[in-house]
């Protein structure tokens, strides 16, 4: 058996520390270790999407991304995105609840963080750039039209603009 | 106090908030100490001899509990969800390459790899069989024990065929070929399993429960009452997620071994192990008169199943019933068979055996029109299946018959549409296709009852109890709304439970575009009895038996609503069952000619397909979709079935394909194989076409299905119109139009 490394990062905006093999990818750390199984492994060949999660505010295949490269590190997950105490919900959580974002679920922490990453760069993408933003991150029940939609009002709504100011928004 | 009207509107889904704060629980999510991990060493041939097994070196590896193979299996040998012919571990021969051989026991899983890979399996290759016709030539050598290659055959006949076809003014022929596909839902596979007591718990994603708990019983030789199976989240099925899967070897090790066990298949051990949807070949020909109404259909088709048996008989059963299209004709004669090959499974698929024939009778109609000198749209309309019309299954049509409304749907919004830019572009080339379809709600001649349960008490919630699980689709939600707008309650009062053998009842499986109709029937069903009964207990307080409207009971200016009345007149909880099970007639063996389903959703979709003409790459720009599904439950809901169903039609018709060679899948996973992503969405248009089905809760029907079959035959007919031929096969890839360009450019 190979020796357990001691990992130190921030997760979720709080520190952790973890013993972890050398060769454990960062989703194995969340899932088994920490118990956070929100992010979820649907390919474990950086395909599909399902465990993305954010390190340094970049979107990352967790199955790929080796755990002790985060030594140090941010990481957020959707178990992280309604605030510390899990209570404020996100408004993009709120809009996938609201416009229908959400089916099996399975696709939906990933594309969540994936959303994230993007609004934290680009608060106004149009659907083009949503689209490209989340073009990594598979789904096989919605068709991404909710999904897009729920991203496209979250960002009315987290800029305050509703749709009777977004007449002129390109479609 | 106001009325409360859920049905039709969109709530927010009962399980939404679980999903995206990551707080649903998967199977695979699941874990405790001591849980075992499991492999299965899998065959590499797709059809050989076992001769020998070489275990030690596996045993040997530390952490190793178990390495097992059938002579270890506690209960039956061999599974599966209709014939019993899949071995859960082969013993003599493989019929595929992935067939499980020898299942391995770690106490983790680099133990549980690293002894899978030790373990040898010797065999002695035999020829394999690689395609239906191999498997039906006079000196085939027969695949398995249990029968013949042919494993299924039906026909459906209706009139006189062969002399309306010789008196008919136009007769369009042609051969059709569909492909394999992975149903690709973003779970894998997975099972936990441990002991409560004498009682094996099985958590698992499954469409059927009830099924799991009675199959899993034989497999590991205990009792029915010794296993609970409760559905976890489920995190899409398709159609698939029933019997043999890593649940099922997580309970056999926890049999043998009395620990906790997980399994999760990898995504590659999926694409190997699971069933795919049944490549077809389609011989159709179609004949109308000079005024283009049809005179006859005659079809044969031929279905390759693969290594086992699977749902080939309901698929096949399905498949004739739908394979003229949703179109009245007095002549038909359907032939349809299944046959085994060493190729990999196929099973039950969203779309079940009808979404392959779209592909067909749509292009065929699109063929006859061009020869009648008609528009597909007008040649469509003249030949509908209307509102009490007989179909050509010798069924009377109830009055929720929505063709013509769908079809004016898709026109009306095809009309409005701004021309694409890429229309004026001279690289490509650009046109719409038009696909119809009709689909049988429920299982095939096959009674189907679904059943639900209702129960109150003072000062607690509601519950709602049904054995399916939601995988998805919004089923929980619209099983609550129904509910709470019969009750007159809000949906808040009402906590449902789902599919857990211990705590609900079989609602029979989620399958067939049924729960909606048939379980959502018996909600309302259940609603109702409960009505009567807390009215029943009210008239001990009132003195007179209430009349209950809006949502209140009333009695001589008294009035209460449902809530009020469970708090005022009841002392114990009571628990009402509703059941339904839909009105059908068994189909005649010889001809098919019955009363197979008690309802029918119809839909209309359009395509505008643009294609590179250098590249021969196709393009989906805009797809307008319209379906009659009954009364909407659920508006948001039902769109994201169109949504999803038409994306993975387009994923069908352009893009995806299960790449054999010798019987080997060449693209297990999503580098290789390919499903539409968000850069592949068109600009869409959904409208609901709202023919309220009498028997239905509230008028509803299904939409599962349905959403999915126009999309891949309305992009083969726009490409028909681009290229002036048809392609007759899917996928459609970039190489097909090429080659098809290519040759128009020579001539």
């Amino acid at each position: 058996m190979k020796p357990l490394q001691e990992l130190e990062f921030r997760l979720n905006g709080r520190n952790v520390r973890v013993e972890v093999l050398p060769d454990e990818t960062l989703l194995e750390v969340l899932r088994e270790r920490l118990r956070l199984t929100g992010t979820k492994s649907g390919c474990a060949e950086g395909e599909c999407g399902a465990c993305t999660v954010l390190v340094q505010g970049l979107p990352v295949a967790s199955c790929l991304y080796p755990a002790l490269r985060c030594q140090g590190q941010a990481v957020e997950t959707v178990e992280g995105l309604a605030g510390e105490q899990g209570l404020q919900l996100h408004p993009l959580q709120e809009s996938f609840i609201e416009h229908g974002a959400v089916q099996c679920g399975f696709c939906t922490p990933g594309m969540l963080m994936s959303a994230k990453a993007l609004l934290d760069k680009n608060p106004s993408p149009d659907r083009t750039e949503i689209a490209q933003a989340l073009s990594g991150n598979l789904c096989r029940c919605t068709g991404y039209v909710k999904i897009i939609d729920s991203v496209e009002k979250a960002v009315e709504k987290i800029n305050g603009t509703g749709p009777a100011h977004h007449g002129s928004a390109e479609k | 106090m106001s009325r409360v009207h859920v049905v039709g509107g969109a709530m927010p889904k009962v399980d939404a908030l679980d999903k995206v704060t990551g707080k649903a629980i998967y199977a695979a999510d699941r874990l405790t100490q001591g849980m075992l991990h499991l492999k299965v060493v899998r065959s590499d041939r797709p059809h050989a001899q076992i001769t020998g097994l070489s275990l030690d070196r596996a045993k040997a590896v530390e952490g190793v509990v178990g390495v097992w193979t059938a002579d270890d299996l506690p209960g039956v040998r061999s599974t599966g969800p209709r014939a019993k012919d899949e071995p859960i571990l082969c013993w003599q021969k493989v019929l595929r390459v992935g067939d499980p051989v020898v299942l391995v026991a770690a106490e983790s899983e680099p133990a549980a790899r690293e002894a899978a890979e030790l373990v040898e399996v010797q065999y002695q290759d035999l020829p394999p069989i690689l395609s239906p016709q191999e498997a039906l030539a006079p000196d085939a050598p027969q695949l398995h024990p249990e029968g013949p290659n042919l494993v299924f055959e039906r026909r459906l006949v209706r009139g006189q065929v062969d002399e309306a076809l010789a008196n008919s003014a136009h007769v369009v022929t042609n051969t059709y070929r569909t492909q394999g596909i992975e149903h690709a839902y973003l779970e894998p596979e997975a099972g936990f399993t441990h002991w409560e007591g004498d009682q094996l718990v099985v958590e698992l994603p499954t469409k059927h429960a009830h099924f799991e708990q009675n199959e899993l019983s034989k497999v590991l030789d205990l009792s029915v009452d010794r296993i609970r199976v409760i559905c976890r989240t489920i995190g899409g099925y398709f159609g698939d997620k029933q019997c043999l899967s890593p649940a099922y070897y997580a309970a056999i090790a926890s049999k043998i071994t009395g620990r906790p066990a997980r399994m999760a298949y990898s995504r590659e051990e999926s694409f190997f192990a699971s069933t795919k949807r049944h490549p077809y070949s389609i011989e159709m020909t179609t004949a109308c008169d000079v005024q283009g109404k049809l005179t006859a259909v005659k079809v044969d088709i031929t279905g390759d199943t693969g290594a086992y048996i699977s749902y080939a008989p309901s698929v096949m059963s399905r498949t004739i019933m739908h394979a003229m299209g949703p179109y009245h004709l007095d002549n038909v004669e359907v032939t349809g068979r299944q046959v085994r090959t060493n190729n990999p499974t196929a099973g039950s698929m969203r779309g079940f055996g009808v979404v392959q024939l779209g592909l067909a009778y749509e292009c065929q109609m699109d063929l006859l029109a061009q020869k009648v000198g008609m528009s597909p749209e007008e040649f469509r309309r003249l030949n509908f299946l209307q509102a009490d019309d007989t179909a050509p299954w010798g069924q009377q049509l109830s009055s929720s018959v929505g063709l013509t409304q769908c079809l004016d749907a898709v026109l009306a919004e095809r009309a409005q549409i701004e021309p694409h830019p890429l229309e004026s572009d001279p690289d490509y080339a650009v046109a719409w296709g038009l696909a119809a379809m009709h689909y049988g709600i429920g299982l095939t001649g096959l009674p189907n009852p679904g059943v639900a349960m209702l129960r109150v008490a003072p000062g607690e919630k509601i519950r709602l109890t049904v054995g399916i699980g939601d995988g998805g689709q919004g089923s929980s939600t619209s099983m609550v709304q129904i509910a709470a707008e019969t009750l007159g309650v809000d949906p808040g009062e009402i906590q449902i439970i789902c599919a857990d053998t211990a705590l609900t009842p079989n609602s029979g499986p989620s399958t067939a575009s049924r729960i909606t109709y048939v379980v959502g029937r018996a909600v309302f069903d259940a609603a109702r009895s409960l009505i009567d009964r807390v009215g029943g207990e009210l008239a001990r307080e009132w003195g007179a038996q209430p009349d209950f409207s809006d949502g209140m009971y009333r009695l001589e200016g008294k009035e209460l609503d449902f809530k009020g009345a469970v708090n005022l007149a009841l002392n114990a909880p009571i628990a009402e069952q509703g059941a339904f099970d839909p009105p059908t007639q068994a189909l005649d063996q010889a001809t098919s000619q019955g009363s197979p389903y008690a309802t029918y959703a119809f839909g209309v979709q359009a395509a505008q397909v643009a294609v590179n003409l250098e590249t021969g790459q196709a393009r989906v720009l805009r797809l307008l979709a319209a379906h009659d599904v009954g009364r909407v439950i659920h508006r948001v809901n039902a769109e994201g079935q169109v949504h999803g169903g038409a994306i993975m039609g387009l994923g069908y018709g352009l893009m995806e394909e299960i790449v054999l060679r010798e019987g080997r899948i060449m693209n297990p996973g999503f580098r290789a194989y390919l499903i539409p992503s968000a850069m592949e969405v068109p600009e869409m248009k959904v409208t609901m076409v709202e023919c309220p089905e009498p028997t239905g809760p509230y008028g509803a029907k299904g939409v599962g299905e349905p959403a999915l079959l126009p999309t891949a035959p309305a992009i083969h007919n726009a490409l028909t119109k681009i290229l002036g031929q048809p392609v007759k096969k899917l996928p459609v890839k970039a190489e097909d139009i090429w080659r098809l360009l290519s040759q128009r450019a020579e001539k």
